[in-house]
């Protein structure tokens, strides 16, 4: 949770994931030097030497309509390596108020840190310790951002992925953009990404 | 049919009756929050006196549960996303605060069936039509499964509106402050209820415009295009 999930990209010189976590929790752009804080009521300030701008979070991200986001560099690699805190979901637990089954909630093993690197037809994590992991684009069911973490939905698990420094929403937008290029390629349009990836021809699409 | 709904019938009288811990958070909005920014709340004479109804309302804030179900006289049941009841302290407090969870990713049917249940028998069940709290504090378009349970419940829908309370605490901050916060109950309408899934389909968007319609109209809340939400 920061200004930077929110500003996925710096409004100033328009770096996508510029905003980066400082020390004592300060948040500026690597690339232009602003500071970012939240300023009167849920608004955010940018100041830069003396100069200082307050706007609402709305007129800030109507200003990012126009940024370019990353597209993959010779190697494939579109966005990382990012530092991050993944954990896994393989289990649920039924959840009981009195005698009623209320619902199911799903169990989370230990975050594991590493970095991970989105590839045009992959995420791969690398944990510190261990092997990498791959999760190949097209095995992703779903995707969905929370207030600092991204969700993924696999066949057989869900992946929750927590970006210490960089942008969550930063993340989704490639990754969604990623997901989408993958499928056309393969002549087929997604016209769904939140909470399932859902494709159709294009001559079918809803 | 008739033997499973008493048993549904019978599960939901099992649940305890609230308690100290209930009826303190409950209050909370109402009696701590004057003295933390204020609060205002129109239209409480919409509140129905009872059940089954859904109340349909906007996301701005953690702290929405206090700033609206304080002003419900009884029991409602919240719709809350399953992770939020991992934590070992929080869960515990969100069952004794009558919220059940959903699942994401899916189209969770055990949510679906407590819903129905919990409304068969006579509950209010509240939905965050929006599926998650604001980014930027305007109002997003409703979840289709959220249309498509009020069109299968066809039970009577009270929208309520929260404003301010985004500036409060907003969803990329790690702190609250204190500000004013205003809640809107409006009247209870009726969409109808539809059986028939390719029906209930060809009804979505007609009912979506509604749902949004009537909740963002209470508070004349900014809104924002569904392209817009899609990160």
């Amino acid at each position: 949770m920061a200004v930077r999930d929110v500003l996925w990209a710096c409004p100033v010189c328009r770096t996508p994931g510029g905003i980066r976590r400082g020390k004592w929790r300060t948040e500026s752009c690597q690339a232009c030097g602003t500071r970012f804080r939240r300023g009167r009521g849920a608004a955010i300030v940018a100041e830069r030497g003396t100069s200082r701008e307050e706007r609402p979070v709305r007129d800030w991200l109507d200003g990012l309509g126009a940024v370019r986001l990353p597209t993959a560099r010779p190697d494939g690699t579109v966005l990382g390596p990012e530092p991050v805190r993944v954990k896994r979901s393989r289990a649920q637990r039924a959840l009981r108020f009195g005698s009623q089954l209320l619902g199911w909630v799903e169990l989370y093993d230990k975050p594991v840190k590493g970095a991970i690197t989105l590839q045009t037809d992959r995420l791969s994590f690398q944990p510190e310790a261990g092997s990498p992991t791959l999760w190949p684009i097209d095995a992703l069911r779903g995707i969905q951002p929370a207030s600092s973490s991204l969700q993924l939905r696999l066949p057989d698990q869900l992946v929750s992925l927590k970006f210490p420094d960089g942008s969550v929403r930063l993340w989704t937008r490639v990754l969604g953009e990623v997901v989408q290029d993958h499928y056309r390629r393969s002549g087929r349009e997604v016209f769904e990404l939140q909470p399932c990836v859902r494709t159709c021809l294009p001559s079918s699409a809803p | 049919m008739r033997a499973d709904l008493s048993a549904l019938e019978r599960a939901v009288s099992d649940i305890p009756a609230p308690g100290l811990l209930y009826w303190t958070m409950h209050g909370l909005g109402r009696w701590l929050w004057p003295f933390l920014g204020g609060i205002r709340v129109h239209g409480r004479h919409h509140i129905p006196p009872a059940g089954p109804y859904l109340l349909l309302s906007n996301h701005q804030s953690v702290l929405d549960p206090f700033f609206i179900q304080t002003w419900i006289p009884y029991p409602i049941h919240p719709m809350a996303k399953s992770t939020q009841f991992a934590g070992p302290v929080f869960g515990p407090v969100m069952k004794r605060m009558y919220t059940f969870p959903v699942r994401r990713f899916q189209v969770d049917a055990h949510a679906v069936r407590t819903t129905l249940r919990y409304l068969e028998a006579g509950h209010a069940v509240h939905i965050y039509v929006e599926g998650e709290r604001s980014w930027d504090g305007a109002m997003r378009p409703p979840r289709p499964g959220t249309v498509r349970l009020a069109l299968k419940a066809g039970v009577p829908i009270v929208p309520c509106a929260v404003d301010g309370a985004y500036d409060v605490w907003p969803r990329w901050d790690r702190r609250p402050r204190r500000g004013p916060v205003t809640v809107a109950f409006g009247a209870p309408f009726r969409l109808p209820q539809i059986h028939d899934r390719r029906l209930r389909e060809e009804a979505l968007p007609g009912a979506t415009a509604r749902i949004m319609n009537e909740i963002r109209s209470l508070l004349d809340l900014p809104t924002s295009d569904p392209q817009s939400a899609e990160d």
